[in-house]
């Protein structure tokens, strides 16, 4: 890998989690901006468009969902990959996430090392 | 050996008779020989005469010649001339005579053969030469040739006759001798005869005469009744058979006479015994006549009271009672009644009865006569005329069958109790009165029926007729004739056929030939027709549902009874309820009112033949109608789009009126029909169904069925409405829980996992073992979650499957991988035995939690040292799981609720778990249309045992 290291949006209103995530990023090599919810990411990301976004789904004011959604509506974020988390395990949630324009889901709890490769899977192919 | 009585009867008379013939013959012979003597002695006589006869004729010859010669005369020659002519005749006499005896026969020839010559050579030509010459015949006689010639022939003569009579004498001597033999004989055979003839007297006298004898006195003593004759058994042969057949007839005959005297003994006790029945006979003629006289008065009566009264006026004359009373069945109470009394007003008598009490009521209970004596007589009576008290009693039941239809009382003033023998004869007088009574009640429970009957007839709205054999009709019902609009006399009698039932549902004409009700005669069993017509006396048709059954008189059937239904209404209702039927149909697939809302509306429309069926709501503000859903038929749809489009205001059209007034509103008769019903519910109006153009409309129960398929509607809506609402709910917690309890732990393990991975630095071995306690404990948590997410998800129906290809094999395998090292720890032998493949569909994820459950269970329970083992195989188009362990094994008592949610099992105490993951491994298997179980084993361990189906098309690939 060539070039400054990746940039990704980590964005949970669980600052447990959220730290959790960042420092297993940082510690693979990646550049994290934390937010603490979904209004914040959307504002961080019209700064700089990072490379990709992990986002918790269940977020005060802005949701994964919409900030997803949003992500799609807007120029420059259109194609950044982004990798929903959450909790639930339901059917719905995961296919309504995927609607949204997320491209790939995370059920919690999952392990570090899953979380790295999904990752890593995504930017490879956004570099396809 | 034993000679028949014949052969010696046969044998003396031969041997007799052979004597005799002895005797006879003998006796022959002597005579034949004295006649051949006499013979004999004639024979002599005549040769001697014959002798004699031709001597002189010889003599006549000579001495007629010589007195010839003597005178010359001629005359001298007379008698030579009748001897010359003699004694050729006396010569062949001779010799005849003498033939028996050769000697005298040849001296009798030689002599006529010399008198011959002495004729013919002497006398004959001295004749002749005399007759010439006398003188020359004088000289020859004087020659005395002549005289020397006839004495030579005289010698002859006396030879002859003195052999002759020599002959004779021999011949006498010998006979004389032959006679003295015969007579002796004759003496001999005679008295052998007699001795012969004796004897057998004597023995015929002692082998016959006298055993006969003796036979024939002692049947003389068996004629005069002496049975103990009897004859020793002696006597020759047959005779001595005679004698013991004789012997043993007597003794046949005086056992037989025992026997006969021991049958005249039992004989005279029978006729004894007959003399008594007969006797007996005549008392139960006697009583059978009295009886028959007793039913004849009683077949007089008609009614229960009036039978009542005869049967104990009878009784009591015939039993001499003063008074008495007959208590009978009250049909409709049940109770026995007081029905006719005697010597005392019937009044006061007790007016019931009860069984069991007093000796009447015990005569009923106990079902047979009880009679009493004045202690304890029980007619509670007031004091008896003349202050006679009753000092006997007897209480007869009356019983037909099985059942007590009442009593018979009675009571006698005078000091006599009723007898065994009487109160036979009383009761059987109470069967007669018992069976005249009881058909009196079958008679009035009878007339009872056929009234009802008549009552029933006239009360049901089916139609009902009777018609004869030969279709005539012979009763027809009330509501037949409201239904057809004849009356009872234009019908009776008539051609049912012909009047009511000629044609074919659809108006063609039904020969008689042809009606089905045929059959029913035919067949001998009852049939129910639908959708037939019968015709009304106006001349209109009208639909029926009918039945007819056929009617027996015994084994014969002498009719039909036919009911019949006019179904113009039932046909309507049972549109109406086929509406709402196949709405309820409707909604148990429907999603929304709004989805089926046009389906009924078409239900209406056909089943109930309304062209166009339009639904109205109010609009928001609440100041007209919209159209929600409509219907139209084939041809109608210009119209309900016109109708449709426009907008109704409250009061406008039928639909308006509804509105307005809350009530179906139509348009008047004449019009095109129209009709709408409001829909309410709660108070508000909720939507007004419009119906359009019918040919036939039929307003009955119509609202009603509207107003039922709208509450169907609502009711649907409600159901819906908490369905959801509950579903949402149970979305709400699982998310809630999912997120509340899921996102601490997964920070935790996420830490955990950071910490252990040494990613901030090196741990000591303390602190990596405290730190992998924490979190094995994390995890155990986060199962324990997910586990009761999985189950709060299956039983919202939510649980889904991302169905794909899943090798078993595969999975297995990786499985039994992932234990390996858990396995390992307590030296536990974990192998798979996996085939090249086992496709199925589902799950991934959840079929490798499935046996992970499994195979963890079966490593957690199998001490150290033991076995697990895990293979797939295919079976009956499955994959075939089984997960074996050589563990604790499960009670046999458990193994039924070992799939139970939260179900430890016992043997279970020393491990952790939450008792979910067979209930889930189970469920997680019948979502993928398998099965889990446990198998049946003898032995210690446990094996689990999953099928899932293979996918079509895989099974070879196993």
């Amino acid at each position: 890998m060539t070039g400054p290291p990746p940039t990704i949006l980590v964005a949970d209103d669980e600052q447990d989690i959220r730290e959790l995530v960042a420092y297993r990023l940082r510690r693979a090599g990646y550049t994290v901006v934390q937010a603490r919810d979904g209004e914040e990411a959307f504002q961080l990301v019209t700064g700089q468009v990072p490379d990709m976004a992990v986002l918790d789904v269940m977020m005060p004011r802005l949701s994964g969902f919409e900030l997803t959604q949003r992500f799609r509506a807007t120029q420059a974020t259109q194609r950044m990959p982004v990798l929903l988390m959450s909790a639930s395990v339901q059917e719905a949630d995961i296919s309504r996430g995927l609607e949204a324009g997320a491209d790939g889901y995370l059920t919690k709890p999952f392990s570090p090392d899953e979380l790295l490769a999904r990752v890593e899977d995504l930017l490879t192919r956004r570099l396809a | 050996m034993k000679r028949g009585l014949t052969l010696r009867a046969l044998l003396a008379s031969l041997i007799l008779g052979a004597v005799v013939v002895g005797g006879f013959v003998v006796l022959t012979v002597a005579y034949v020989n004295l006649h051949n003597e006499e013979q004999h002695d004639n024979r002599t006589d005549n040769v001697l005469v014959t002798s004699d006869a031709l001597k002189e004729s010889v003599l006549n010859l000579e001495t007629g010649l010589r007195g010839y010669l003597l005178s010359g005369k001629p005359l001298f020659l007379q008698p030579y001339q009748a001897a010359s002519t003699g004694y050729p005749v006396q010569a062949r006499e001779l010799a005849a005579l003498t033939a028996g005896d050769p000697a005298l026969h040849a001296r009798a020839l030689r002599l006529g053969a010399e008198v011959r010559s002495y004729v013919r050579t002497w006398t004959g030509p001295v004749i002749r030469l005399s007759r010439s010459s006398l003188a020359a015949g004088r000289r020859a006689e004087a020659g005395g040739g002549g005289r020397r010639r006839v004495d030579a022939i005289s010698r002859q003569f006396t030879v002859l006759n003195d052999q002759v009579v020599a002959l004779t004498a021999a011949q006498r001597s010998a006979s004389g001798q032959t006679v003295t033999l015969t007579f002796v004989l004759g003496l001999a055979g005679f008295l052998l005869s007699v001795i012969l003839i004796a004897m057998f007297a004597v023995a015929l006298h002692r082998s016959v005469v006298l055993p006969v004898h003796r036979l024939a006195a002692a049947m003389g003593r068996l004629r005069r009744g002496d049975l103990s004759a009897r004859v020793p058994v002696r006597g020759a042969a047959e005779i001595g058979e005679l004698a013991a057949g004789f012997n043993s007839m007597a003794g046949a005959l005086e056992a037989g006479r025992d026997e006969v005297e021991q049958q005249n003994n039992k004989l005279q006790g029978q006729r004894i015994e007959l003399e008594r029945v007969l006797v007996s006979v005549q008392q139960q003629k006697d009583r059978a006549q009295g009886r028959q006289r007793f039913s004849a008065r009683l077949a007089g009566q008609r009614g229960v009271e009036a039978l009542a009264q005869v049967s104990l006026r009878e009784i009591a004359d015939q039993a001499a009672a003063q008074v008495g009373a007959v208590y009978v069945l009250n049909e409709q109470t049940g109770a026995l009644t007081c029905r006719a009394a005697r010597g005392v007003r019937a009044t006061d008598f007790p007016a019931g009865l009860v069984p069991g009490e007093g000796l009447a009521g015990r005569a009923v209970a106990e079902r047979r006569p009880v009679a009493g004596s004045s202690p304890e007589t029980s007619l509670r009576l007031p004091p008896l005329t003349g202050g006679r008290a009753v000092r006997h009693e007897l209480h007869l039941p009356l019983q037909h069958r099985d059942q007590v239809i009442g009593v018979l009382s009675l009571g006698r003033s005078a000091d006599a109790p009723f007898g065994e023998a009487e109160i036979a004869a009383l009761t059987e007088l109470t069967e007669s009165a018992a069976l005249a009574c009881a058909e009196a009640l079958s008679l009035r429970r009878l007339e009872t029926v056929a009234t009802e009957l008549q009552s029933l007839m006239d009360a049901t709205d089916e139609g009902i007729y009777r018609r004869d054999l030969s279709g005539r009709i012979t009763f027809i019902n009330q509501a037949a004739l409201d239904q057809t609009g004849y009356t009872a006399d234009e019908l009776l009698g008539q051609d049912a056929h012909q009047m009511l039932h000629h044609s074919h549902p659809d108006g063609s004409p039904l020969p008689a030939a042809d009606c089905p009700l045929l059959r029913v005669v035919h067949e001998r069993a009852g049939a129910r027709f639908q959708g037939d017509v019968f015709w009304r006396q106006d001349g209109s048709p009208f639909p029926v549902d009918w039945s007819a059954f056929p009617l027996f008189d015994g084994d014969t059937v002498t009719g039909v009874v036919v009911s019949f239904r006019d179904t113009s209404d039932a046909r309507l209702a049972e549109h109406q309820r086929a509406v709402q039927y196949q709405t309820a149909r409707l909604l148990a697939e429907a999603d929304s009112v709004a989805d089926v809302a046009p389906q009924v509306l078409a239900l209406l429309s056909e089943q109930l033949g309304w062209q166009i069926c339009i639904a109205w709501r109010v609009s928001a503000d609440g100041r007209e109608l919209h159209c929600t859903a409509a219907h139209a038929q084939p041809g109608h749809g210009d119209q309900l789009a016109l109708l449709s489009h426009e907008t109704v205001t409250m009061g406008q059209g039928t639909a308006g009126q509804a509105w307005l007034s809350r009530e179906p509103a139509a348009t008047p008769a004449g019009q095109p029909a129209e009709v709408a019903i409001p829909i309410v519910r709660e108070g508000r109006l909720a939507a007004v169904i419009q119906l359009v153009g019918n040919q036939n409309p039929r307003m009955e129960g119509l609202a009603e069925t509207i107003q039922t398929i709208a509450a169907q509607l609502a009711q649907f809506a409600d159901r819906k409405e908490s369905d959801a609402a509950a579903a949402r709910i149970k979305d709400q917690f699982v998310a809630t829980v999912s997120h509340e309890l899921r996102t601490p732990l997964a920070a935790m393990d996420g830490w955990l996992h950071i910490l252990l991975d040494g990613d901030p630095g090196p741990l000591n071995a303390d602190q990596r073992k405290f730190l992998t306690t924490i979190k094995r404990n994390s995890d155990r948590l986060m199962r324990l979650v997910g586990d009761l997410l999985l189950i709060g998800q299956m039983d919202a129906g939510r649980l889904s499957l991302e169905l794909g290809q899943v090798d078993l094999a595969e999975l297995v395998a990786e499985t039994a991988a992932l234990f390996a090292g858990p396995a390992a720890e307590k030296n536990i032998e974990l192998t798979a035995v996996t085939g090249p493949g086992a496709l199925v569909s589902g799950d991934r994820l959840r079929l490798g939690q499935l046996l992970s459950n499994l195979v963890s269970n079966a490593v957690k329970f199998t001490p150290e040292g033991g076995q697990v083992r895990v293979s797939v195989v295919e079976h009956g188009g499955s994959g075939q799981v089984q997960v074996s362990d050589s563990g604790v094994g499960i009670p046999p008592g458990e193994r039924a609720r070992l799939f139970e949610r939260f179900y430890r099992a016992s043997t279970a105490s020393g491990t952790a778990g939450s008792g979910l993951g067979l209930a889930i491994s189970r469920a997680l298997a019948q979502a993928h249309g398998g099965t889990l179980r446990l198998a049946d084993s003898a032995g210690p361990g446990t094996t689990f045992i999953l099928d899932i189906p293979l996918l079509v098309g895989t099974k070879a690939r196993l």
